[in-house]
């Protein structure tokens, strides 16, 4: 090679080399702490002053020509991929220290941050490491706890010391979770649930106790809570009269209250716990309590206020309304049945005997009926005769009296005999047809009233317009002659038998016009109204009134309130109230003397 | 003529040994602020290495050139590298490590 001064191009390329080096070796440099680990910088720092020479002796070179820096650009360049070669090495391990140091730096984090309290005790019992969690935990800071024997922050000290003593000596197996109170820096109580492991030398020795704490104050409170919502549950279960009682799928009792425990002869709940009905009733009983049971588990609807039979211990009959309705869990999956039962013993006897008295009332009452039926109905037949044979001794009268009419006018009879035939036997016959005329009445009315509790109804929708335009129709002569006006508004239509209600009307009519007031024009009004599901129809006169007194009397049989004056039976008003209690119907009446009344009917709706 | 200059293949065995090893750990060396730029720096003075041996065995004036500017290149990477990790602003977690 020859010397020169002339820089050779290559020398450019050697030259960029130096000073790109240079620049790289002046950036870290200035900026030395901003990244990569300091034993990664060293080396780099290495390669790059290594570099810089290989480029100045490259540069030397080609630019002086000479070889007299050989063996040190030998040197230097084989150093350069060596040193490369520590680069990567050095950046490496800064790698492998920085993920070492990142996990270590999340174990702490995680240990600080952990959400249960961490404790080591060495083999003294004293705490060698804790964590941020307990110590917010208790209140206390590192420095107060550390070195600190673990007892001395328990709420029962004797009993934690005993026992970490005995668990380090290795007397007592460590309790892997159990509970433990201890006591915060401001000397509130901690409940605690603790976890303990032991801890071993490589020799196999105890060598501390590593613990975890959980705070179960919420727990232990929840639990408190829990605790006395049962207990007030129990002693109200306990305490009420009626039973109570849980069964699961299996019918077997779960929860059972002290009156069921009475009723089934257990003496106290605890004993019926596990048993079924069959344990305790007799097979038939049990067996339909088994049923209903099944049916509520496997329909999962409630069974309301059924009567069931029931047997004391002392085997006297009892009955109870009884619910039994589903018990779920929180899926909604049936797991059993609750049931409620109440003693209805008094109130099924006394509905037994009710019940004897309506089937007795109602024999009475077609005896009653019955006897009225041939009471009136076989009167009748000597009422004929009576009347017949009345009419027929009158006429015999007639005869001898004209027989005799000669010796009359002679004055050969005596005036006794005279007075006999002209005016006793007559006025006698008449009293005996008068008499027989309103037997015969009475009879007849009788036989209506009898038959109309065995006639049949036929209940049908009523046209009530239709039918009062009939009746008052039919009664045009009687309204006529009575002077009155009949005035009809809009009726509802309702349900009832046609013929028998007609008769209501007819006869509540026929009563408005038989007690008009004599001074003024009579008015009958008839209307009506639809309240919820009746029919109330209204017949308000203008006439002589009802006192308040009478007011409920004139539904009673053979009731009149003028029986000098008006004629009838006194049966109109009661034969109303018959057919409307048939009819699920009622009548009532509102009045005021000298101003008129008010007759209200009420019948289904239709 | 060709003509073996033993320098120039014991760099050439030590950079091939150099390239094993990143290779072996790309993975790693990938959590490195702007790797790839180092990388390639080295693989540029790699390349250097293998047309100094090779200007030996022919076009040597060429391959001379070219051995040169890679090398010269292969540097300016590095600088590029030494300044966008240490030229700029304080780095956090792995960019920083």
């Amino acid at each position: 090679m020859q010397p020169g001064v002339i820089m050779h191009p290559v020398s450019v390329f050697d030259f960029v080399t130096l000073l790109a080096s240079f620049t790289a070796l002046i950036a870290l440099l200035r900026g030395w702490k901003q990244a990569l680990q300091p034993k990664a910088k060293y080396v780099f720092v290495g390669l790059l002053i290594f570099n810089m020479l290989y480029g100045l002796c490259l540069m030397v070179e080609w630019t002086l020509r000479t070889r007299r820096f050989d063996r040190v650009e030998d040197v230097i360049g084989a150093l350069v991929p060596v040193w490369w070669a520590f680069v990567i090495y050095a950046f490496l391990a800064g790698i492998v220290e920085e993920e070492l140091h990142e996990r270590e730096s999340e174990f702490v984090e995680l240990f600080d941050n952990a959400p249960i309290g961490y404790h080591e005790l060495d083999t003294q019992g004293r705490i060698m490491r804790v964590n941020r969690t307990e110590l917010e935990m208790l209140g206390y800071t590192a420095e107060e706890m550390l070195g600190r024997p673990v007892w001395e922050f328990s709420a029962d000290q004797k009993k934690s010391h005993d026992t970490v003593t005995s668990k380090l000596a290795g007397d007592i197996p460590p309790g892997r979770i159990f509970e433990r109170t201890f006591r915060r820096k401001d000397g509130n109580k901690l409940p605690v649930l603790v976890g303990v492991r032991l801890l071993h030398d490589k020799a196999g020795n105890i060598s501390g106790i590593r613990s975890t704490l959980q705070n179960i104050t919420k727990r232990k409170q929840a639990e408190e809570s829990l605790a006395e919502e049962r207990n007030l549950l129990r002693t109200l279960i306990d305490n009420m009269p009626d039973n109570i009682y849980v069964k699961d799928t299996e019918r077997r009792f779960v929860v059972a209250n002290v009156a069921v425990a009475r009723l089934m002869g257990a003496g106290t709940p605890d004993k019926l716990l596990g048993k079924t009905d069959f344990d305790f009733y007799p097979k038939d009983l049990a067996d339909k309590y088994f049923a209903d049971s099944q049916r509520v588990i496997e329909s999962g609807k409630p069974l309301v206020s059924q009567e069931e039979p029931a047997v004391d211990p002392e085997g006297n009959r009892k009955w109870y309304s009884t619910t039994k309705v589903p018990l779920r869990d929180s899926h909604g999956k049936t797991v059993g049945i609750v049931g409620i039962s109440r003693d209805i013993t008094a109130r099924k006897l006394v509905e037994l005997d009710r019940e004897k008295l309506l089937q007795t009332l109602s024999f009475k009452n077609k005896e009653l009926e019955s006897i009225l039926y041939v009471t009136s109905h076989d009167l009748r037949s000597p009422l004929v005769n009576i009347q017949g044979f009345s009419g027929e001794l009158s006429r015999c009268c007639e005869l001898i009296h004209s027989a005799l009419k000669d010796k009359i006018e002679a004055g050969d009879m005596s005036e006794e005999v005279q007075t006999a035939f002209n005016k006793d036997v007559p006025e006698a016959l008449g009293f005996i047809l008068s008499s027989a005329k309103k037997m015969d009445s009475l009879l007849s009315g009788l036989l209506r009233l009898s038959r109309l509790g065995q006639a049949a109804i036929d209940i049908e929708r009523l046209d009530m317009n239709a039918m009062l335009a009939d009746v008052t129709k039919n009664m045009e002569f009687q309204v006529k002659e009575a002077g009155a006006t009949v005035e009809l508004s809009k009726l509802p239509a309702c349900l009832g038998d046609s013929s028998q209600v007609n008769q209501i009307f007819s006869n509540i009519l026929d009563n408005a016009l038989k007690y008009l007031d004599d001074s003024r024009p009579g008015m009958i009004h008839i209307y009506g109204k639809i309240d919820n599901d009746q029919s109330i129809y209204c017949v308000e006169d203008n006439g002589v009134g009802i006192a308040p007194e009478h007011q409920n009397k004139i539904f009673e049989v053979f009731h009149r309130l003028d029986p000098d004056k008006k004629s009838g039976e006194g049966l109109g008003l009661t034969i109303v109230r018959r057919i409307l209690d048939r009819h699920n119907g009622k009548i009532w009446v509102e009045s005021e003397p000298g101003k008129g009344c008010k007759f209200f009917v009420s019948l289904p709706n239709a | 003529m060709i003509e073996i200059f033993e320098n120039e293949v014991v760099m050439l065995l030590i950079g091939v040994v150099v390239l094993i090893f990143i290779l072996g750990n790309r993975q790693q060396l990938k959590s490195l602020p702007a790797s790839s730029i180092l990388i390639w720096g080295f693989f540029m003075m790699l390349g250097s290495w293998i047309l100094t041996v090779l200007e030996g065995f022919l076009w040597e004036e060429l391959l001379n050139y070219m051995d040169h500017a890679c090398y010269a290149i292969g540097s300016i990477l590095v600088a590029v590298w030494c300044l966008r990790v240490f030229g700029g602003g304080r780095k956090t977690g792995k960019e920083a490590f």
